[in-house]
Formats: structure tokens, sequence, C-alpha cells
């Protein structure tokens, strides 16, 4: 598991990685920057709820993207049944990179858990 | 009435704008009120009842102004309903000006009367005008991605102020959800102190949504399909920004 995360982290501009459960109870991270992981985790798991009530019902095969743009940081985030990847970025990231690699890596992640 | 019958018939909810905004009033929220009142009549210029409780937050105001346009305005339409409060009002305030102003000023109150009424009449073309543009912008947005499903920008209240869609969508409930996910957003970010969002993606299923904030509170959504070029949404949303904050 913990390779998925660490090829995501190896990408330019990349501050951290978060694997969460739709709680936000952390499973594993990464995470290089000063931002608490936890909160991070919170949040996620709080935008994970408000996708899943407010904008449709979380479909377990094609996983939900979200992408928050802020002033100072890009925040990821991939949500397939369970499961919530977060990556914190800086702003000047590749986005098109970057989902693309977390599509790949949430899919293999929620195969390497359902095994 | 014309307008307030489609409203009926297209949302019966909407009625209870004017209720609303009345209860607004009644607990000091007074530029809510307004701000909900107007963007309601800017769809639904025939809402007598919200044009009613619109003027009752200017009067509380004292705006004279604005007050005086959706005076004439009823007058001009269904003088019957003008409450005798907003007639006194009315007749009363141009008197107070005339004394501030000028004391030898000659010109016949009629002339003035007439002048002032070209004046609003314009001022309401105007207003009615600048919402067809917001309108026409776009729709000419929406012909040049084919993949976009719909373009809305409404208020964090969840209040649509213009909106265009390919297929059939309920206006409202889009803008409710719009605005629930936004102000989830905020409260999200707030946990991890950070400032707010400049943008947001989604992206569900076959759908995705792109949320621009406008003004403090008010937000372009562009609706579309996973075919969606992000990079061809961002250029148009960027252009589209640009015109509408300066109509808002």
């Amino acid at each position: 598991m913990i390779k998925y995360l660490e090829k995501l982290n190896d990408i330019l501009s990349v501050k951290g990685i978060i694997l969460s459960d739709k709680d936000g109870i952390i499973i594993e991270s990464l995470m290089s920057s000063t931002l608490n992981k936890e909160l991070i985790a919170a949040m996620a798991a709080k935008v994970a709820l408000n996708i899943e009530s407010n904008i449709s019902s979380i479909d377990n095969v094609i996983a939900s993207h979200c992408i928050i743009f802020t002033d100072s940081v890009n925040i990821f985030f991939s949500i397939l049944g369970d499961l919530i990847l977060i990556i914190v970025a800086d702003k000047d990231i590749n986005i098109g990179f970057v989902k693309i690699e977390m599509n790949k890596a949430i899919n293999q992640l929620k195969e390497e858990f359902s095994q | 009435m014309k307008d307030q019958n489609e409203l009926l018939n297209n949302d019966p909810g909407s009625l209870f704008i004017a209720q609303l905004a009345s209860m607004y009033i009644e607990n000091g929220l007074v530029n809510e009120a307004i701000g909900m009142c107007v963007q309601t009549l800017k769809s639904y210029p025939g809402y007598d009842e919200c044009r009613l409780v619109l003027m009752k937050a200017y009067q509380m105001q004292n705006d004279i102004e604005n007050f005086s346009i959706n005076y004439n305005y009823l007058k001009g339409n269904v003088p019957s309903i003008i409450p005798s409060e907003f007639k006194e009002y009315y007749n009363q305030e141009p008197k107070d000006v005339d004394i501030q102003t000028d004391e030898v000023n000659e010109i016949p109150a009629k002339l003035e009367d007439t002048q002032t009424k070209t004046m609003l009449e314009d001022k309401l073309e105007e207003s009615i005008n600048i919402l067809d543009n917001l309108q026409n912008t776009i729709k000419d947005s929406m012909k040049r991605l084919s993949s976009i499903i719909g373009i809305v920008v409404s208020d964090d209240t969840g209040i649509p102020i213009t909106s265009s869609f390919k297929m059939d969508m309920d206006i409202d409930e889009t803008t409710a959800l719009i605005s629930l996910t936004i102000n989830d957003m905020r409260e999200a970010l707030q946990i991890i102190e950070l400032s707010s969002f400049k943008k947001i993606y989604i992206e569900i299923g076959k759908g995705i949504i792109y949320i621009f904030p406008l003004t403090a509170d008010t937000y372009l959504t562009i609706i579309g399909t996973k075919n969606t070029n992000l990079g061809m949404v961002q250029l148009i949303a960027k252009k589209l920004i640009l015109e509408i904050k300066d109509y808002l």
C-alpha cells in the first residue's frame, strides 16, 4: 500500500498524501508539510460526506474527485467506496497529471483492500 | 400578476420568498431581504407581493430612489395594490428634497414629476438590459462548449440569479445544492485554517461541477459531462467572470 502513496508523493510540488476512511480516520500518511494531517483527513471526510449527501450517492465503482483551489495550496480528494485519498500540493502543480495518478492509485488501493 | 402565476406554476415554493423576506425584515435583516427580493424580481418582475416587501425594506432604509423605482412600477401596472402608507411616504419625500435643494426652483411640479418618471423608467430599462446581457453572455458561452450542460449564477443562499441549461433541470434545486456544497466546503476549509477557496472542481460519475466565486456571496457554476475539457472550462469561466463581475 505504501508504495502507491510514495509514488504519488514523488510527484513534483506534492506536499503530502493521506489515505483515510470515510470517518476521517487516517489509514496511512506521508506528510512533509506543516499542515495538520488529522485536520485534513477530517476535512476530507466532511467533503466526501457533502458530495455523498448533497450531490450524488457515491458510486462504489467510479471514484469521485474533488479539487479545492485555495490561495496557498491545492487539495485533491479521490473518494472510492470507504477510502479517501488526499493530496496536498502547491498551487503550480500539474492538475491533469495528479488526477491521472490519483485515479490509478485509488483503484489499486481499493483492489488491495478488497483482497 | 402574470409573472406571479408563472412563478407559482414553475415553483410553488417560490411564493414563500416574499414571506421569507418579510421575516428577514422583522428580524432586522433588511439588506438580506432586499437582496432576496431584488434577485427574485429580476426573474419575475410581476411578483407584486415581493415588490411590496422590497418597498417596505427601502422605506425602512429611507432609500427614496429605489423606493420610487418600485413605486412607479406598481403605479404603472397595479396601482390598486399600493398601500396608503407607501403613497404618503412617496408624496412626502420629494417635498423634503425640494426644500433642501432649491427653494426658488420654479419648474412646475408636474414637469419635474415627468422627468423623474422618465429617469426611473430609463433606469428600470437599463436594469432589464443588464439582465438580458447577462443571460446572453451565458448562452454564448454554452454554445462554445458542446459538453457543457448548464451554467448558473447564484448566491450563497441558493437563490438563482441567472442560468441557462441545455436540458430540463430544476434550477432551484440545483442552486440550493450548489450553495449547500459551497457552505460545507467553506466550513471544511475553516477546519484546516485555510482562507476561502478560489475555485472548486467536483467530478462524480459522468458529470463535473466547477464552482467559481464571483463576489463575496455570488458564484458561477458550470455543470458539464466528463468529456468537458477542463482547460476550456477555465478559460470560458475566466471570461465570464470578468463580464459578469461588471454587472454584479
